[in-house]
């Protein structure tokens, strides 16, 4: 009884296996609601027509089609993630930082405009998909890693100085390595954002497949079961990414909690 | 009272002042009217060195005065000169790693285990890589962490993250280590841990030297040598002057009360220090 007025009530803490059930229970309702309320007939597919046309898609390669999708996104990230710790970490240089700061404010100028350009200078197919997911990303991750410095005590960078540290190893222990967690934070928070852009940029060529062309291509037919499933997978793929982040950020030394 | 020796002066500030932008917040530290030397003082039979309290109320430029001490940051005006620790007979202005300062925080790296922050504070202290096992060892022995070598910033209490902050400082090698309000929301025990601390600290070498600040008054003045009260000025017209300055000395060595249990003595001076800071 008690447990049934915590849930219910504001800034209540509960347990991890309260937290646990509570998930399970909300996906068993939701669950329960698709199968028994959806009406039949009706644009809006059941779950059943839903795991059909997953199992149909799967049949037809859609395994390597998230393999594709997969790749795009780890390549485009790793690539995107380099580019941006050069550009947030110059930033403390101070002949650099207007430059740093200046890559913030792109992100409020849409890309779209550039992608003809763009197409012809990285020869178009997997590397413009690449260029313009490492263009788009690079911009919010610089902002992220920015704000992440930005909020660093200036207790830190005295303690370094106090132990007869130069500027450099100050910025390289302080900074660099000290913020290491951050760095898979920001990709785990911006994950979304990414997934939000592969449709547009693998729909720019179906050739080289990837959820994204295989999901514009189900768009054209109206064939709401399988664009369900597609949206669907891309979904759970992001749950599980976010997750497995989530799970890497917890292992640093400074999400260790106090015993 | 004990037999002691004024050595050579370890640091020594001369007409110091700091302003940041247009505002003045600390004027005039070591006048000639109250002069801001801190000696090497040596004891009889003892190896000991000395201990100094800052008192004042808050924001009168306590920090600022340990910021500039500590070499974090330039004077504005004036001059601090400290013993060039590697040649005893020459001085040189201070920099940024020349003293030791525990902040009031005790910030640690968030991504590493305190064996690490210890290993990174003897490479910086130049300890020699086939000791350094060892010295840090002794350290953690000593200041009773040994059960919390591997454990990280946020794992540790704050008493033991204090006490890692001061094992990072003394393996930096620093002879003076500066501490800011390290009594600060500290219950009966944890504050007697840091007596003890200063007690180590100030045992482990003849030249060591403890500058601390208190809100508690009686605590400086039971466990300094020398306490300097920081405040504001009033000017000719009767107007507070810009700026925290140096505005009493008190010799406790010289007054026969350093290095004694609390005495009425103590509690006299602590009278007259709070009356100073009250007006």
């Amino acid at each position: 009884m008690a447990t049934l007025q915590k849930i219910f009530t504001p800034l209540e803490i509960v347990g991890d296996g309260v937290k646990r059930s509570l998930i399970l229970f909300h996906v068993a309702i939701l669950v329960l609601a698709w199968t028994f309320l959806v009406p039949d007939k009706t644009l809006f597919p059941s779950l059943g027509e839903v795991l059909v046309a997953w199992k149909d898609l799967w049949m037809k390669g859609l395994f390597f089609h998230i393999l594709k999708t997969l790749q795009l996104c780890g390549t485009a990230t790793l690539i995107s993630i380099i580019v941006s710790c050069i550009v947030a970490y110059a930033s403390t240089i101070p002949f650099f930082t207007p430059i740093s700061l200046f890559f913030t404010k792109l992100r409020y100028n849409p890309i779209q405009g550039f992608t003809l350009f763009l197409t012809i200078m990285s020869g178009g197919g997997r590397n413009l998909q690449i260029t313009l997911l490492v263009v788009f990303m690079s911009f919010y991750f610089i902002t992220s890693l920015i704000s992440v410095i930005n909020d660093i005590p200036p207790e830190d960078f005295i303690r370094r100085k106090t132990q007869k540290m130069g500027n450099w190893k100050i910025l390289w222990k302080v900074v660099i390595l000290d913020r290491k967690d951050y760095l898979v934070e920001v990709i785990r928070v911006n994950l979304g954002i990414v997934l939000m852009m592969i449709v547009s940029v693998e729909a720019m060529d179906k050739n080289q497949g990837g959820l994204g062309s295989l999901l514009v291509d189900t768009g054209r037919g109206l064939n709401f079961p399988k664009i369900f499933a597609l949206q669907l997978n891309i979904l759970l793929i992001g749950i599980g990414l976010d997750m497995l982040l989530q799970l890497i950020f917890n292992s640093f030394p400074a999400q260790k909690k106090h015993r | 009272m004990s037999d002691y020796k004024i050595g050579k002066p370890i640091v020594t500030l001369k007409d110091v002042s700091k302003s940041f932008g247009n505002k003045l917040i600390l004027r005039d530290v070591g006048t000639e009217k109250i002069p801001f030397v801190i000696y090497d003082i040596n004891r009889a039979d003892l190896s000991q060195g000395q201990t100094i309290a800052i008192v004042g109320e808050s924001g009168s430029g306590k920090s600022t005065l340990f910021k500039l001490l500590a070499g974090i940051y330039p004077a504005t005006k004036g001059s601090i000169e400290i013993l060039d620790w590697e040649d005893n007979s020459k001085y040189q202005t201070v920099r940024g790693g020349d003293v030791g300062f525990v902040q009031q925080t005790y910030p640690l790296s968030r991504n590493q285990n305190v064996y690490e922050m210890l290993t990174d504070a003897a490479i910086q202290g130049n300890v020699p890589k086939n000791d350094r096992k060892s010295i840090i060892e002794s350290y953690l022995e000593k200041w009773n962490l040994i059960n919390q070598k591997f454990l990280a910033k946020n794992q540790l209490s704050g008493g033991q993250k204090q006490r890692v902050a001061i094992i990072e400082q003394l393996l930096c090698s620093h002879y003076l280590v500066i501490f800011d309000e390290p009594f600060s929301g500290l219950d009966v025990r944890n504050i007697e841990d840091v007596k003890n601390s200063f007690r180590k600290i100030s045992s482990t070498s003849e030249i060591n030297t403890i500058v601390f600040s208190a809100h508690d008054i009686n605590l400086a003045v039971e466990l300094a040598d020398v306490v300097y009260v920081i405040g504001y000025e009033r000017g000719r017209d009767g107007l507070i002057l810009p700026g925290g300055t140096i505005v009493k000395k008190f010799d406790l060595m010289e007054m026969g009360l350093a290095w004694k249990e609390l005495t009425a003595g103590h509690l006299e001076v602590a009278s007259e220090i709070k009356n100073i800071i009250k007006t």
